[in-house]
């Protein structure tokens, strides 16, 4: 708690920017029913589509004469949870994977990084892809697609922070002291491995929502009529002319990109000692 | 000090396998054949320049490497092999004391967490009340107040860090303390207080030390014994005041001619430094022979070729060099 705290104190306006971002998007996914005139599916007006924004439909309206501005909002439910679901995914098994391999180290860890050095040699956008396809295109297929083109990087930077943990004294303590491995993993080298690890963890938010837009974009996430970002975007380029229909999804994506940046900026300063003021 | 043994050594050797460029491997040796026996109650002194093996050696006595060979006998019990819930047994019997206080602690943990470890890891006190009187008990001995057990280690001084590393090994009861150059990381002033304490909880706590330290004056002051290391190898072994007085290896005398000392004026003549030409010859590729050849003022031909081995030169004074040996 007395962290949280002194992170909150932390001077950088940034890094509050960001939270307020994710919070408030967060707020919106939660009670988006409420917060919507209209219902993002079946509130469909053929006769009114196209509209641009206007009083009754701040966002305008779609091919459909949905309105753009509830379907933004219904949106942020399944990209701020397919991005976090992604990011959460690969966190806890690339901790699991780089953990073990930087700390047994030798032979394990030649097998295990080749493996995933074999995972990140496919571009990863097609990997999603090859993978969504082969599994048939839905929320959790593309998640889980997501999450396996993703897991390396955790792995990777968890193995390399291991490594070099793991050679500090209070760590050799523990051993002498006659902790298991698990217990010497857990107690000592986790917690002082975990802080880069959840800055890059905010970091990666953003682009795993991109990601995921761009998966739906291409077809291959959620399917119509769910509303999401990236395939509301996907929706407004063949009617360019009505420029609302992708402008706003994709003001979305980009806001919460760039508030998940601003908090991970904000996280590596706070984290990094010679930024940080001392307490 | 008593003349039963604690920890004996016999032809320990510590190998490790190392990267070199272009993915070739070569065998570092680190400890390479160390015969040694450390009495119950002594503090026996281990030193010689850095990368000679005296940390690995230190280390190895707490079976923190498989050994590569040679046997290590504790209180009479071969430890070399141990493993599992045996191990987990002989930890309980010896400790260590880390150079670098600020790396010995775990810097997320409040220090009367990281004191509750050992006992949690062993199941020992455990109601919270008997933990914290035991923690207690241990604060008083190192002289900690016990207002910093709700502080970070951060929030402390290298001396009072160094204070609770000494109660962190103190808290099992140990029989054996390994102090892995215990001051050296530590104001002139606080290593006077250090060395102090841990001479009191020796006699307090009947502790055997094994001291390892590059700094001969702090050696020469609580060793009664002392190992001088060079290359993995042990060159020569003597109670401290005839290693001062008599030192007999080149390169110990080299060492002890390098303590700087004051010139007060008196009749006492400054001895004439030796200096050592070179550096310390890289432990994956040991010189043939003996392992100073390459620096030793003395060096023979033979030197180049064999090797000597650790002999008795006068009661209690072991030494390897070909200078000394008795022809039979």
């Amino acid at each position: 708690m007395n962290t949280v705290k002194q992170l909150l104190k932390h001077k950088n306006f940034m890094f509050k920017l960001g939270l307020v971002i994710c919070i408030g998007w967060i707020v919106i996914a939660i009670f988006a029913p409420l917060l919507t005139p209209y219902h993002p599916i079946n509130d469909q007006n053929i006769v009114g589509r196209f509209q641009p924004p206007s009083a009754e439909h701040w966002f305008g309206t779609d091919s459909l004469g949905r309105d753009v501005f509830s379907r933004v909002l219904y949106g942020s439910r399944i990209s701020m949870s397919a991005g976090l679901i992604t990011v959460l995914i690969s966190f806890g098994v690339g901790i699991l994977f780089g953990g073990i391999a930087g700390y047994v180290g030798g032979v394990v860890d030649d097998v295990m990084m080749r493996f995933s050095e074999m995972v990140q040699s496919f571009p990863p956008l097609i990997l999603a892809m090859v993978i969504a396809a082969a599994l048939g295109p839905n929320i959790s297929n593309s998640i889980l697609a997501m999450a396996i083109i993703w897991w390396p990087n955790y792995a990777r930077l968890t193995r390399s922070i291991v490594i070099s943990v793991k050679e500090n004294d209070y760590v050799t303590a523990s051993r002498i002291l006659g902790a298991s491995h698990l217990r010497i993993l857990y107690r000592e080298i986790l917690p002082n491995s975990i802080g880069p690890m959840a800055v890059m963890a905010t970091l990666d938010l953003g682009n795993a929502i991109l990601m995921f837009s761009g998966l739906s974009f291409l077809g291959l996430g959620v399917q119509p009529p769910v509303p999401e970002w990236g395939a509301m975007v996907s929706d407004g380029v063949l009617t360019f002319n009505y420029w609302w229909i992708s402008t706003f999804p994709g003001l979305a994506i980009f806001s919460v990109a760039i508030g998940a940046n601003f908090i991970g900026d904000g996280l590596r300063d706070y984290l990094d000692p010679r930024m940080r003021k001392r307490a | 000090m008593s003349n039963e043994v604690l920890l004996q050594a016999q032809d320990v050797r510590q190998y490790f396998t190392v990267k070199k460029e272009r993915g070739q491997k070569a065998t570092l040796y680190a400890v390479d054949g160390v015969t040694l026996s450390i009495y119950k109650g002594e503090t026996f002194g281990l030193v010689g320049e850095s990368g000679c093996g005296k940390s690995t050696l230190g280390k190895t006595f707490l079976r923190l490497y498989p050994l590569t060979g040679g046997k290590i006998v504790f209180d009479g019990k071969d430890i070399s092999r141990l493993r599992g819930k045996e191990l987990k047994e002989f930890r309980c019997k010896s400790q260590m004391i880390f150079q670098d206080p600020s790396s010995c602690l775990n810097p997320r943990r409040k220090i009367e967490v990281i004191l509750s470890e050992p006992f949690i890891i062993h199941g020992l006190y455990n109601t919270k009340e008997e933990r914290r009187r035991r923690i207690l008990e241990l604060c008083d001995m190192v002289g900690l107040s016990s207002a910093y057990l709700e502080r970070y280690p951060h929030e402390m001084s290298g001396g009072q860090k160094q204070r609770v590393g000494i109660a962190r090994a103190l808290a099992l009861n140990p029989q054996l303390i390994i102090c892995d150059e215990p001051v050296s990381a530590l104001d002139v002033s606080i290593q006077a207080q250090v060395i102090n304490l841990l001479e009191d909880l020796q006699k307090q706590l009947n502790l055997t030390y094994l001291f390892i330290s590059h700094n001969l004056s702090v050696v020469k002051h609580c060793c009664q014994r002392i190992g001088v290391m060079y290359l993995g190898k042990i060159v020569e072994l003597a109670s401290a005041e005839r290693l001062y007085q008599n030192a007999m290896h080149p390169y110990t005398q080299a060492l002890i001619s390098a303590i700087p000392v004051i010139d007060d004026g008196s009749e006492r003549p400054i001895p004439q430094q030796i200096v050592l030409s070179g550096d310390l010859p890289s432990p994956t590729s040991p010189p043939v022979g003996c392992a100073f050849h390459t620096r030793c003022p003395h060096a023979m031909e033979r030197c180049g070729k064999e090797r000597p081995t650790l002999q008795e030169v006068e009661p209690g004074h072991f030494v390897s060099c070909f200078l000394y040996e008795q022809i039979p």
